[in-house]
C-alpha cells in the first residue's frame, strides 16, 4: 500500500481529526489534510489530487452521507476509497452508507487496531479488483 | 366567534347575497369590500379572547413567572454553559493530545539512544502503547459534544416555542423576570464558566484574604 497517498480527514470536531490524524500517522501515512464538513471538502476532493477519504457522517452543512453521494456521482472522485468514520450506528444508516458506495465502517469510539484493519482491507480490495 | 362579531357577519353575508343574486357589478364589489372589515374584527376579537385566555390562564396556575423565566433567562444560559462545556472538554482533550505527542518524542529519543537493549525497547513501545490507547480515549470528547449539541438543539427550541407563547399571551418576559437576583452564598453553584459568570480568579481571592489579615 502506498504510504505517501494524500489522505482527507473530513470531521467538525477537532479533538476527532487530530486523533484519526496521528493514528494514520503511527500506521505510516502522514500526507494528510483535514475538512471540518462536507460542504468544505467537496471542493478539496474535486480537484482529484486525493486518494483516499476518511470521513465522519454527522457534520454541519453537508453530511459524510451527502458528501459521499455527490463524490459517487462525479467522474473525478466516483472510484475514491472512502471509510467512514461515525458514531452513527443504526443498522439503516450502515446499509444507506453501504448503498452510497461506502469501503469501510468504523463506529465510534475504535481503536487503532480497528483503523488498521479497516484500511487494510479497503486496499486490499481494490488491489484484488485492479 | 362573539354573538354582535356573528351578526355583522351575518348582515354583510346577507347583503352580498341580495347583491349577487340581484344587483350590479358595483353592488356585489360594494358588498364584498362591506363584508370584509366585519370578517376580519372578527376575527381580531378571536385573537384577543385567546390572548385574554392564555394571559389569564397562565396566570391562575401560577405558570407566567417559571415560564417567562426560563425562557428570558434560564433556558439561555443553561444552553451558554452546555456550550462551554464543549469547549472545556475540546481544551482539556487537545492538552492531552499535546502531552501525548510530546510523550512520543521523547520515547523515540531515548530509543535514538539506545538502539539495541532489549529492555529498553520493550518498555518504549509498551509506554507507546499505553500513550496511543491515552490519545484513542479523547475520542470521548467528540461523542459526548455531538449529545451535548443535540441537547443545546432541543432548548434552544423549547426556548422559542415558550418565548412565542408568553408573546402571544400578551406577557413580557423580560418585565415578569426583573433584575436577576443575587445568588445565594450558603448553596454551591459549581465552576464558574468564563464569559458567563463573574467570578473572582485565585489573585482576587488571595488579596480579598491578604485584606481581611489572612
Amino acid at each position: 500500500m502506498n504510504k505517501s497517498m494524500k489522505i482527507l480527514v473530513v470531521d467538525d470536531f477537532p479533538t476527532m481529526r487530530r486523533i484519526v490524524k496521528n493514528l494514520l500517522g503511527d500506521l505510516g501515512y502522514h500526507n494528510i489534510n483535514e475538512a471540518e464538513d462536507g460542504q468544505e471538502a467537496l471542493p478539496m476532493l474535486r480537484t482529484g489530487q486525493y486518494e483516499f477519504l476518511v470521513t465522519d457522517w454527522n457534520m454541519p452543512q453537508m453530511s459524510g452521507l451527502e458528501l459521499l453521494q455527490t463524490i459517487r456521482g462525479e467522474a473525478a472522485t466516483a472510484r475514491l476509497p472512502v471509510l467512514m468514520v461515525t458514531a452513527e450506528a443504526s443498522k439503516g444508516q450502515i446499509v444507506a452508507a453501504a448503498q452510497a458506495g461506502v469501503n469501510g465502517y468504523i463506529i465510534k469510539p475504535f481503536t487503532a487496531a480497528t483503523l488498521k484493519e479497516k484500511i487494510d482491507r479497503i486496499f486490499e480490495r481494490i488491489g484484488a479488483a485492479a | 366567534m362573539s354573538q354582535p362579531g356573528r351578526e355583522a357577519l351575518a348582515t354583510g353575508a346577507r347583503d352580498l347575497l341580495a347583491a349577487i343574486e340581484a344587483g350590479s357589478d358595483d353592488d356585489i364589489r360594494a358588498a364584498l369590500l362591506a363584508l370584509k372589515p366585519a370578517a376580519e374584527k372578527s376575527l381580531l376579537v378571536d385573537v384577543a379572547q385567546i390572548t385574554r385566555g392564555l394571559h389569564e390562564g397562565l396566570s391562575r396556575l401560577a405558570l407566567d413567572a417559571p415560564l417567562a423565566k426560563a425562557a428570558d433567562r434560564d433556558l439561555p444560559d443553561m444552553c451558554s454553559r452546555l456550550e462551554a462545556v464543549i469547549h472545556m472538554s475540546e481544551d482539556a482533550a487537545m492538552r492531552t493530545l499535546d502531552l501525548t505527542e510530546a510523550g512520543k518524542a521523547e520515547l523515540r529519543l531515548i530509543e535514538a539512544i539506545q538502539p539495541n537493549a532489549d529492555l529498553v525497547r520493550t518498555a518504549t513501545a509498551r509506554l507507546r502503547g499505553h500513550l496511543n490507547g491515552i490519545a484513542e480515549a479523547q475520542a470521548y470528547q467528540d461523542l459526548c459534544g455531538q449529545t451535548i449539541k443535540k441537547v443545546i438543539g432541543l432548548l434552544r427550541e423549547v426556548e422559542n416555542a415558550l418565548a412565542a407563547l408568553l408573546a402571544h399571551a400578551g406577557i413580557d418576559a423580560a418585565r415578569v423576570v426583573g433584575a436577576p437576583v443575587v445568588d445565594s452564598v450558603t448553596r454551591g453553584h459549581g465552576p464558574r464558566l468564563a464569559g458567563i459568570d463573574v467570578g473572582a480568579s485565585q489573585g482576587d481571592a488571595d488579596k480579598l484574604l491578604e485584606d481581611l489579615g489572612l
